[in-house]
């Protein structure tokens, strides 16, 4: 499946509805970064939510650094305060 | 060509228009479109909704996806008092708890519901432990009697004057005590089958037919049990274990959502039929330490919307989130016959 990548804020009701979760994939990931479905109903939405375009590679820095700083805070947290946090946070690859 | 009727037995049905009730499986003509039409099973999918006013997890949520409580939890950096409600359109700020706390379990509606336990430390030292009780009667809270003993992220279920928890954590271990709330007083009934916390997100079910599905057992378990008023027994597992995700529904229908296992945070949605789990459609953004809540009865979550609000997203336990997704499964779906 043929994604697209891009930011945008998610502003509540009507960001995403229940008809345009079929239409197309949607995933959101850290740093407002969106995966998106690679088709015409995709580009609808992009358009709808004003969505900055990024390519893969712009949109998993983001996403990388996001974590990045999250591994940092974690790594600053006492014994018990990461024993209740449960596991550093990992770095993982966008589709 | 052949005529459907040659083949089916049957003229295909001519409508002007589509119908706003269907019955799956029927097929007809529009012939305003001009095109035939199926009416399959409705299909679920989550939607965003309205965003919460601030980015909190770990919080009491009870009540129905149109009426429903948000309560204390922790902000990004301190646990909040705050009391939260939602309309099934806006969130507004009502009377303030009066003992703020994290992890605590709550049940009932918007004009009578109960908020049980929870700590009141960012680091939960056992001191941090609360069995305080408050009960909300639509306009303030007032301190009723604590629970026996510590009891925090549990399970919870049923309504102010037939409440149940179940589970939880009783610092430095696990629980598997259930205990009944009768708004007045608790009594021991009995206990789970297995000691689990961390499923504080549960408020599926009444006090006599309840739920719990995942949970940490010193391991993430995909683990369910069922409680039939006086005791629990094991079903079916869901597909994915986790924990810290949230459930809504009832027995006989529900669903689950979200929740993490070791750094992985779901998206991932299970319906629950009373039988069987089935994978549906994920939620867009990952979440956990959240609560889901759907009917209020508890009646159906395969034919109401469900609220799951806020908790915690992406990859940090402090990356709250006021991010909101409603899940809903329409009672049937018109979809257009082309040729293939």
């Amino acid at each position: 499946m043929a994604y697209k990548y891009c930011t945008a804020t998610n502003w509540g009701k009507n960001f995403f509805t229940h008809e345009e979760r079929k239409m197309f994939h949607l995933s959101g990931h850290p740093g407002e970064v969106w995966v998106v479905g690679d088709n015409l109903y995709g580009d609808q939405w992009i358009s709808k939510v004003s969505g900055a375009i990024k390519t893969k590679e712009e949109a998993q820095a983001i996403v990388t650094g996001e974590i990045e700083a999250a591994q940092t805070a974690y790594d600053a947290l006492s014994a018990e305060e990461k024993d209740k946090a449960g596991s550093r946070p990992v770095v993982y690859n966008l589709p | 060509m052949s005529e459907y009727k040659g083949i089916k037995g049957f003229q295909v049905q001519t409508r002007t228009e589509n119908p706003s009730e269907g019955i799956v499986g029927d097929f007809y003509y529009n012939s305003t479109t001009g095109q035939f039409k199926t009416i399959g099973a409705g299909v679920g999918t989550w939607a965003s909704g309205t965003n919460t006013p601030d980015n909190r997890s770990l919080y009491a949520g009870f009540g129905t996806a149109t009426a429903s409580l948000m309560v204390s939890g922790n902000s990004a950096t301190a646990i909040v008092d705050l009391n939260t409600s939602y309309n099934g359109t806006a969130w507004s700020e009502l009377s303030e708890i009066n003992l703020g706390r994290s992890a605590a379990s709550g049940f009932g509606t918007t004009a009578a519901g109960v908020v049980t336990g929870g700590y009141d430390g960012a680091v939960p030292a056992p001191s941090a432990y609360k069995t305080n009780v408050e009960e909300w009667n639509g306009s303030s809270w007032t301190e009723v009697t604590n629970q026996p003993e510590m009891q925090t992220e549990s399970g919870s279920a049923g309504s102010q004057t037939a409440g149940l928890i179940f589970g939880g954590g009783n610092n430095p271990g696990l629980t598997a005590k259930t205990k009944s709330y009768n708004g007045a007083s608790w009594t021991e009934v009995n206990a789970l089958n297995a000691a689990k916390n961390r499923s504080m997100g549960y408020c599926i079910g009444t006090q006599t037919a309840a739920m719990i599905a995942g949970g940490d057992t010193g391991s993430i378990t995909n683990q369910v049990e069922q409680w039939n008023g006086s005791s629990w027994s094991e079903t079916t597992e869901i597909n994915t274990a986790r924990f810290l995700s949230a459930g809504s529904g009832s027995q006989t229908s529900s669903v689950i959502a979200g929740g993490r296992q070791s750094s992985n945070r779901y998206t991932n949605t299970e319906l629950w039929d009373g039988t069987s789990w089935t994978e549906a459609n994920d939620l867009a953004t990952s979440r956990s330490y959240n609560v889901g809540v759907g009917s209020g009865d508890g009646s159906s979550a395969n034919s109401s919307t469900q609220l799951y609000a806020a908790g915690v997203s992406g990859p940090s336990s402090t990356a709250n989130t006021a991010a909101t997704e409603e899940w809903n499964i329409p009672d049937f779906e018109i979809k257009t016959v082309t040729q293939g």
